[in-house]
């Protein structure tokens, strides 16, 4: 069953273990939404069983099923007087 | 013999089996909360940086109503991914299935064994013996005016004729009755849930209300 999933590497965890995930995230088939090397984590789309190998990493802290609400962008109308 | 499928169903804990899976269902339901809450505080301390995020589209607008330009009201400060609206999704147990399986095997075997036998011999036999006997007897007589020496003798013969006849039975009978019981049961206990997202608890999530800064006269 496909799931979004927030990945939070530990605060500890350097590039390589950044890559690492990414490299298991890629080989298994999983959508990588957003991510931030700076912050260390990820959003995914992914399998119930890659998430929960993910979840046993030892340099992994959290990860969590995680929803995208609704979110519109504004439309501000502006009208110039002359 | 009673029934002994019937003395195993009633053995079954069926009550603790029920209480045990409830329990074991409400550890992880509240693990899953656990979780949720831990994503939901990951979530607001990642920060996205200020100027990252599109808040609003200003659109400036002529006389006529035609778009003149059109600039991007970006964050001004650093924006959470919760506040971004990215929430963390939580679960819950809607459906739970004991499925209880077991066999029982019950049998009875019966063994009669009964053998007979019997034998039959005439034995039968003729014989005939004879014996004679040799025999002598003395005696000595002195007769003073007349010599003479007197003896004796004699001969004895004995015969026997017989037959005799044997009638030889010999018989046997053994029998045996026996009965082996057997039983054997096996079981299989499979617990299915259902896990499904359920709306997040009241609070457990806060409101975000975005209020983009004026953007000029209107």
């Amino acid at each position: 069953m496909q799931g979004t999933y927030l990945i939070k590497l530990r605060d500890d965890s350097n590039e390589a273990d950044f890559m690492r995930v990414t490299g298991f995230l890629q080989s298994n088939k999983a959508q990588i939404i957003m991510a931030s090397r700076h912050g260390n984590w990820f959003i995914v789309v992914a399998n119930q069983q890659s998430a929960d190998v993910i979840k046993k990493m030892h340099i992994v802290k959290c990860v969590g099923g995680v929803t995208f609400r609704k979110r519109e962008v504004r439309i501000i109308r502006s009208k110039k007087h002359q | 013999m009673a029934d002994p499928v019937n003395a195993i169903v009633k053995e079954i804990p069926f009550a603790e089996l029920v209480r045990k899976a409830a329990l074991a269902i409400a550890d992880g339901q509240t693990a899953l909360d656990m979780n949720s809450v831990q994503t939901a505080q990951t979530l607001a301390d990642i920060k996205l940086d200020r100027d990252s995020v599109i808040l609003a589209l200003v659109e400036y607008t002529k006389e006529d109503g035609s778009i003149e330009r059109v600039e991007t009201l970006m964050n001004e400060q650093p924006l959470s991914l919760l506040a971004y609206g990215v929430v963390p999704t939580f679960y819950e147990f809607t459906e739970t299935v004991i499925d209880l399986r077991f066999w029982v095997h019950f049998w009875v075997r019966s063994t009669h064994v009964e053998s007979s036998s019997e034998f039959n011999k005439t034995l039968s036999s003729k014989w005939e013996a004879s014996r004679k006997t040799y025999g002598g007897g003395g005696g000595l007589s002195l007769n003073l005016g007349f010599f003479s020496i007197g003896g004796g003798g004699g001969y004895k013969k004995t015969e026997a004729k017989g037959s005799y006849e044997v009638d030889l039975h010999v018989s046997s009978h053994t029998a045996y009755d026996s009965q082996v019981y057997g039983l054997s049961a096996s079981a299989a206990c499979r617990l299915t849930t259902t896990l499904k997202p359920k709306p997040a608890p009241d609070r457990a999530v806060p409101q975000i209300i975005t209020k983009p800064v004026a953007a000029g006269p209107s």
